[in-house]
Parts: structure tokens; C-alpha cells; sequence
């Protein structure tokens, strides 16, 4: 992130000299700062809200229902994994944390279930096939319920924020479809070839 | 029947349905919801209050970045890729960055919809594009360092592969669904 940031900044300078607009860029600089605080505040709102709410589902173990519920689907992603262990809990529940967008608890069970895939597939330090579908459902968003976007198309005076959800179940659905497709054509066992010699 | 079903709009149901759902659920499980409920909203405070830092940075940097003509130096040196793919122009920079960073994608967003509505077709793509993809390298080195796997260049390229997909579907399904 760092790198972005100056990339940004350094071609903005060159491009203010360059354009003879720096005067922009000053009162940008302005406005962003104090506009900051105020998109914050638009989010943070939501955010706790849906914080709130999902704590309510972990403490009446209705994830761990949803999770149970997910097992069929992802078996028909995941292959030669054992269906009753723990590999495949720690995936579920990461699936189901991140159906229901609760990024910070995604991310410790999405490491957990990475080092458990790891473990049972005996690997050394090349990434697996499930390694890879897995990592293809944490970066391709699963997420149901964009709440936060809602909340940002609502503050900037959206008459309906919700009425994107079915292009973005639409689309999420259709670009994890075509990941999983593609790992699953191409993919080169070169782990597996090394075990056989 | 059909009538009575299509009068109600799967948007327009589902907040409702599932704040209420989870509330009754966490009731009759006899969870304290208001406690966990409190437990919960304060610990996404805290995540608010901890990416603010770096919400500000971003948004101050990128609005440097669109004020000296960057952006629109950007969507003009791309302009024919997409339009070729029917992908709008103001929805790029948003596309170059989500992969990269997850608040410069936020400060992004909210820059586009301040400079566009959000129920037009820029709008709705960039709602659609931030709601189907993720930071896709952000999300790669926490979980391939965590567990000491080396990313080859191949998972890189097919994570990014479902992002372009991705992109490519915002618009699609945004033409399609909302003409």
C-alpha cells in the first residue's frame, strides 16, 4: 500500500506542474481530509450494526448450523479431502464467514484452514490444487449482504441502495464459477508428480 | 400467489428478513442478544476507527491523484480496452485498484458516486464491481505467509483471472438487469 500511495502522489506533483493545476490539488487535499472523517462516519455506522448482528449469529451457533448446511456444495469443489475432519470444518466455516461478510473473523479461520490443507495434503512449500480453489473463494467475494457498499451508495442519495444485490450475487456467482472451472481444467499437479518419483 | 410474490422484491425483502431472522433465532436460542449484540458493534467500531488512518491517506492521495487529471489521463490511455468490453470509462480506476487495496477501493468508490449518481450506470457498476470482487493480493500474501506456501505465479493469475471476470460481469449484469 505504501507503494501506492507515493506512486499516486509523485504523478499527481508532475501532473499539477505539468497541467498548471496545483491550485486543484491544494483544495483537494482540503476536502478529502475533512470528507474523510464524515465517509467514515457513513460506514462505521453499518459496520457495527452488522457487527453487532453477527455476533448475535456466532453466540447462537447459527454459523455453525449454515456451515453444516455448506458441506454438499463444497464437496463438489474440493476433491481427496477427508469429509468428516477438521480440514473441512475450518473451510466451512471460513466459507460461512465469508458468506455472511464478517471479514475480521474470515481471516484467522481462512489461515487456520490453509495450514490444515497443508498439513493433511503433507505439503512442503508448494501451494495444492485446493490450496488454490481455496484461495479462489476468499479473493473471488461470496459475500450475501454488501451492507457497507448499501450504506455508501445510500449517503450519496441512493433512492433504492439494495437493488444491486442480484447483479452482485449474479456476478460474484458467474467469476467463482469461471476460477473454479479454470483451476479445475488446468491445473499442473506438480506436487504430485514429485511424490510419485 | 404469483402476484402476491412478485410484489415483493428480493432487495427490498431481505434486510428485513434477515435482521429479523437472527434476532428471533438468537431469542428463542436463548442468547443475551443485546449483550452480544453490544460485543459485537464494538468490536467493528474498533475496525472503523483502526482502517480510518489509512481510509484518510487514501482518499486524500487518490482525490491529488483525480484533481491533477491523473484519472482521466488513465481512462483515456484505456479507453479503447473498455470500450470495447462495454465497461464504463469512470469505473476503471476503481478496477485497477480493488485488487490492490481494500480502503483505496472504499475512498475510490465513494469519489465515484460523489462524481456520479449511483442509480446510473456508473453508479450501479461500481456498487456491482466493489460488491463481487476483493482485495485479491491483500488477501494472497496474508494467507500464503501465514502458512510459509510460496503463491505461485499461476494462483496469482487465476484469482485475478475470476477478478476480471468479475469486472467484466458488473457491467454485464448491470445493462442486463437495469437496461
Amino acid at each position: 500500500m505504501s507503494t501506492i500511495v507515493a506512486i499516486i502522489t509523485i504523478i499527481s506533483l508532475m501532473l499539477g506542474f505539468y497541467n498548471n493545476n496545483l491550485y486543484n490539488i491544494t483544495n483537494s487535499v482540503m476536502d478529502n481530509a475533512d470528507k474523510s472523517i464524515q465517509f467514515m462516519l457513513t460506514i462505521a455506522g453499518t459496520m457495527a450494526l452488522w457487527g453487532g448482528l453477527m455476533n448475535i449469529v456466532k453466540e447462537s451457533k447459527l454459523d455453525e448450523k449454515i456451515s453444516s448446511l455448506l458441506k454438499p456444495f463444497l464437496r463438489l469443489i474440493f476433491s481427496k479431502l477427508n469429509l468428516g475432519g477438521e480440514t473441512y470444518k475450518a473451510i466451512t466455516m471460513n466459507v460461512t464467514a465469508n458468506l455472511l461478510g464478517l471479514g475480521n473473523a474470515a481471516t484467522p479461520l481462512g489461515i487456520e484452514a490453509m495450514k490444515k490443507i497443508k498439513k493433511e495434503e503433507n505439503l512442503k512449500n508448494r501451494p495444492s490444487k485446493n490450496m488454490a480453489l481455496f484461495t479462489l473463494l476468499n479473493t473471488a467475494s461470496i459475500q450475501l449482504i454488501p451492507s457497507t457498499i448499501a450504506a455508501i451508495r445510500f449517503s450519496h442519495g441512493s433512492k433504492n441502495p439494495m437493488e444491486i444485490l442480484p447483479a452482485v450475487l449474479i456476478s460474484s456467482f458467474v467469476s467463482l464459477l469461471c476460477g473454479v472451472i479454470l483451476i479445475k481444467t488446468t491445473w499442473k499437479n506438480e506436487n504430485e508428480k514429485c511424490k510419485k518419483r | 400467489m404469483i402476484e402476491f410474490i412478485s410484489n415483493y422484491k428480493l432487495s427490498d425483502m431481505i434486510l428485513p428478513l434477515i435482521i429479523t431472522f437472527i434476532i428471533t433465532y438468537g431469542y428463542f436460542k436463548k442468547v443475551n442478544i443485546i449483550d452480544s449484540f453490544i460485543k459485537g458493534a464494538i468490536s467493528n467500531l474498533k475496525t472503523a476507527v483502526e482502517i480510518f488512518p489509512s481510509v484518510l491517506i487514501l482518499m486524500v492521495s487518490i482525490g491529488m491523484f483525480s484533481s491533477s487529471g491523473g484519472i482521466e489521463l488513465i481512462t483515456k490511455l484505456l479507453s479503447p480496452v473498455t470500450s470495447f468490453l462495454g465497461f464504463p470509462d469512470e469505473c476503471v480506476p476503481l478496477a485497477i485498484l480493488r485488487p490492490l487495496s481494500g480502503s483505496g477501493a472504499l475512498s475510490m468508490f465513494d469519489s465515484i458516486l460523489s462524481e456520479n449518481s449511483p442509480d446510473g450506470f456508473a453508479g450501479r457498476v461500481a456498487s456491482v464491481l466493489m460488491g463481487s470482487t476483493e482485495t485479491t493480493f491483500y488477501t494472497l500474501s496474508v494467507y500464503y505467509s501465514a502458512c510459509k506456501v510460496k503463491p505461485t505465479k499461476r494462483i496469482i493469475l487465476y484469482c485475478l483471472f475470476a477478478d476480471l471476470v468479475g469486472f467484466i460481469m458488473s457491467s454485464l449484469t448491470v445493462s442486463i438487469i437495469y437496461h
